[in-house]
């Protein structure tokens, strides 16, 4: 009987199997071929075309995922992780773009721009031919609709706040209200013309960012700040989610993906590399397997562990590159002094700990945000026991207690390297430092309705991509600072650092380094929060992946170029 | 048969009502704002920076009520309703969110159990029909060492050996993409199905022989024999209808559990059922999607309670549904 059976089963599989072998699957494994490490491809796109596939030759279908969190939602009101931003980047459009090198702008929905010598007045001429999925033109109004949107509900936005569009000049006045920003104006169907409140010589490169995608008014006209967490169109439902980017939603955002289709003649004169794109969000074991197996063409954020398993297999190259993301040491400055700050800066050899805790793939920070030069008289707080010693003897902290360090228990950018942190915080100042991991839910709780912690490992964010990216987390308007950082009005935090921040936007050139110069060394000085290292991510794809192809460093851009990627057949 | 069914479907109200109102008070009691666990720490410091945008949202979700019961009542009025909430994570209704995982929970459950019972109860029967036999002690030994495996191992095993090395089956998914037709559904069932079964299979195989060997030293088989019965019909007519009880009885309970198990074969499988939306909603601390897989998982159990009472009778004619009893 369990002979029959088992042959009976083991028919099943044969049968289904081969059934599978002669269907057109999507999941043909790639063409034996050797696996080589490449060096990251960084430099920014060539100017020359890429080759377009033909029909034929063009693959029908990219399988991708990206290791990290999602919210299975599209609309800006709810667009908070890279995932989301991935999706919208191949979806909808920007007024412009950036390149790799997170400086030069590119033209997106804007063929070109103009601005005032006060870089208050910025004037965008729109792309005639640009639509979106249904056929609409995108128009001012869609512009006008989206910026005056974002300035009547700023509060609506939860996840990533969209201050380029809040600085509108009027945006305060039209909160609450359908009205207009007076700093809004439409000069024809195709141009527009936005005033600032405050000069932002960052403008541009703030308006690329994905959260900045402009909306379809046809659509959204109407919609409420709750309907935009529940709407068809911010949920991401399939045909209901027109955007004007190459690729059309085609199975509905869940929270394990979506999946897109790209258009046919597309209104930027070249179509999507892949007729079809399965976005996978799932745990990075089943990609590994996944990958293993031939079932996924390109995998975002791989733990690097995996890298070596994954050199063997046929088919598949490996890019190690640092991030933007940033690990850092946050402190609770009810609980801790300058002195005390400095004092856990030089007990960490973090050199240490990136070559033996790390292996050695991550990049060394001098405690100042990454997307700030490191200018000559910066301190880099080298390792330096004796020195950290004298300074806890300076500074208020009570040694008879305990350090407090609390981190996220399932994130493994925390649990490997937090043992290593209190182990030299111990030894290097005869501290005892309790290790608190926590889930998500206790943890945020623990930091934002207690005082009973001195230190948090925090991870992630986009700093690295310029020196404009960290003004919020020293901002008290923005309530991050005040809450996570524990500064303080009383002490006179909060007018350290925002006023040096929003100075440094309103010029360029020398003027612009000096201030940074200035704030870089504040922040040097004072440690609000120590930057520690940018740990590498591992790419894996496919080596039919070509063309202008990259994962930079800030993948959050890296969809924005899909129509110059290349798929070999 | 028909009025037992209804009564035990009337008793089962208040059963349920107990398990809702526990699940409902405990998860209000988890440390924990379910309101801060929806969204980043980012996030959060600006709601916070707005302290009336976080009231708002508290006072839309009900979440400023008593738990009970004021909170519950509300949760329950709902659900009588059709109305299970909206998730805090997802924003969609729990109603969707569990709709669209459910049949794929069920496809793979129903699947794995019922290859659980093709091969567990066969096996079992085998085993103390030949006891102490070579062929015995080599299913003994298969099935204990199939109890004692991990799932999680078993089912990386298997992901290994069949899709990663052979690549004869999919790692994972329910689907390959663009295809929705069974044959490509059933290729993705094989290894998760199979793992599930096989660890189901052992627990089954193992009480089959236990009851078949208590059966099969009564003195009615003895008898059965003594009258010159065929063998097969003595196993199978007599011994092993009077030893479906017990396993009846293990077959029940490992229904429920297998939604249990699921969770982590779901994990490793990347199947999009009821098990991945049961640590989500726990790791989130969503409170209306954790009470809705209470509420599913308490109906289950119910369910396949009456079921497994109706087999008794079905099973041991002995067993009447008498009022009162």
């Amino acid at each position: 009987m369990r002979a029959r059976f088992l042959a009976i089963l083991s028919a099943m599989v044969l049968v289904v199997t081969a059934c599978q072998a002669a269907a057109p699957s999507a999941s043909a494994p790639p063409p034996e071929s050797a696996a080589a490490p490449t060096a990251a491809p960084t430099a920014p796109p060539t100017a020359a075309p890429t080759p377009e596939p033909t029909a034929e030759a063009r693959p029908s279908l990219l399988r991708v995922s990206r290791i990290s969190d999602f919210l299975p939602s599209i609309h800006p009101v709810s667009l908070g992780t890279g995932n989301q931003e991935l999706m919208a980047d191949i979806m909808f459009s920007t007024l412009v773009d950036v390149d790799s090198d997170e400086v030069t702008i590119l033209p997106d929905l804007a063929e070109t721009w103009d601005v005032t010598a006060d870089a208050k007045t910025w004037t965008f001429n729109l792309n005639p031919a640009a639509v979106w999925s249904d056929g609409q033109p995108v128009t001012a109004d869609d512009v006008i609709f989206t910026i005056s949107w974002a300035n009547q509900n700023p509060t609506a936005f939860k996840q990533l706040g969209v201050v380029a569009f809040l600085n509108t000049a009027g945006g305060d006045a039209v909160e609450g209200t359908t009205n207009v920003p007076s700093g809004l104006r439409k000069i024809d169907d195709h141009t527009i013309e936005i005033t600032l409140e405050v000069p932002d010589s960052t403008y541009l490169r703030r308006l690329a960012g994905a959260v900045y995608y402009i909306w379809p008014k046809h659509v959204l006209d109407g919609l409420t700040a709750a309907e935009a967490e529940t709407c068809d169109f911010c949920l991401g439902v399939a045909g209901k989610t027109p955007g004007s980017g190459p690729y059309d939603i085609t199975t509905s955002i869940s929270a394990t993906g979506a999946g897109f289709t790209a258009k046919e003649n597309y209104w930027k004169g070249k179509d999507g590399p892949f007729k079809e794109i399965d976005y996978r969000i799932q745990e990075s074991a089943v990609s590994v397997a996944q990958l293993a197996a031939g079932e996924l063409d390109l995998t975002i954020r791989v733990p690097p562990a995996e890298g070596p398993g994954l050199a063997g297999v046929a088919g598949l190259k490996q890019l190690n590159v640092p991030g933007v993301g940033i690990f850092a040491l946050n402190f609770n400055h009810n609980n801790t002094d300058k002195a005390f700050r400095q004092a856990i800066a030089y007990a960490i050899n973090r050199p240490e700990i990136i070559e033996k805790v790390l292996g050695g793939l991550a990049t060394l920070n001098y405690t100042i945000p990454p997307g700030f030069k490191v200018y000559d008289d910066i301190n880099k707080y080298d390792y330096d026991p004796a020195k950290a010693k004298s300074l806890l003897a300076t500074s208020s902290f009570d040694a008879s207690k305990p350090v407090r360090l609390a981190l996220l228990a399932e994130d493994p950018n925390f649990t490997v390297t937090a043992p290593a942190i209190q182990q030299y915080i111990q030894d290097n100042l005869g501290l005892k430092v309790e290790l608190t991991a926590l889930a998500t839910a206790p943890y945020t709780e623990l930091l934002e309705g207690t005082n009973d912690w001195d230190i948090y490992l925090s991870f992630g964010g986009s700093e690295g991509v310029g020196w404009y990216q960290s003004q919020l987390y020293y901002s008290c308007d923005e309530g991050i600072a005040r809450l996570y950082l524990k500064l303080s009005d009383d002490r006179g935090e909060c007018d350290l650092y925002d006023p040096l921040f929003k100075q440094a936007a309103t010029v360029v050139g020398d003027e612009q380094d000096a201030i940074l110069h200035k704030l870089a060394l504040l922040l040097n000085e004072n440690l609000p929060e120590i930057y520690v290292w940018q740990p590498n991510y591992l790419h894996v794809y496919s080596d039919r992946l070509g063309g202008d192809f990259a994962i930079y460093p800030n993948e959050r851009e890296s969809f924005q170029k899909i129509l110059d990627w290349t798929f070999a057949p | 048969m028909g009025a037992y069914v209804l009564r035990r479907l009337i008793i089962s109200i208040p059963v349920l009502l107990g398990i809702t109102l526990i699940g409902f008070i405990a998860l209000k009691l988890t440390p924990g704002d379910p309101l801060r666990a929806t969204v980043n720490p980012e996030v959060l410091a600006n709601l916070a920076a707005n302290p009336e945008i976080l009231e708002l949202e508290r006072k839309r979700l009900g979440l400023d009520q008593p738990i009970f019961p004021n909170q519950y009542i509300r949760w329950l009025g709902g659900v009588v309703q059709g109305d299970f909430g909206y998730s805090v994570t997802t924003k969609r209704s729990i109603a969707y969110e569990i709709t669209t995982r459910l049949p794929q929970t069920l496809f793979l459950m129903v699947t794995a159990l019922t290859l659980a019972i093709l091969v567990g109860i066969p096996v079992g029967v085998i085993s103390a029909v030949r006891q102490y036999s070579k062929v015995d002690y080599t299913l003994n030994a298969f099935t204990i060492f199939l109890a004692s495996t991990p799932v999680f191992v078993l089912g990386l095993i298997f992901v290994y050996f069949f899709a990663v090395n052979l690549r004869i089956l999919p790692t994972s998914l329910q689907h390959s993409p663009g295809r929705t037709d069974l044959l490509d559904a059933i290729h993705h069932l094989i290894l998760p199905a199979s793992v599930l079964a096989i660890v189901n299979a052992a627990p089954v195989a193992r009480y089959t022989r236990a009851a078949m060997l208590d059966v099969l030293s009564s003195e009615y088989v003895t008898t059965a024999r003594a009258k010159g019965l065929v063998s097969r019909h003595v196993i199978l007519r007599h011994a092993f209808r009077n030893a479906l009880i017990p396993v009846i009885t293990i077959i029940a309970w490992l229904a429920p559990e297998a939604i249990a198990g699921a969770v982590i074969t779901e994990q490793i499988f990347a199947w999009n059922g009821m098990g991945q939306l049961a640590v989500k909603a726990a790791a989130a601390r969503d409170p209306s999607l954790m009470m809705g897989i209470i509420l599913i998982t308490g109906v289950t159990v119910l369910i396949v309670n009456i079921i497994a009472d109706i087999g008794y009778a079905v099973a041991d004619p002995r067993v009447r549904f008498v009022r009162g009893t």
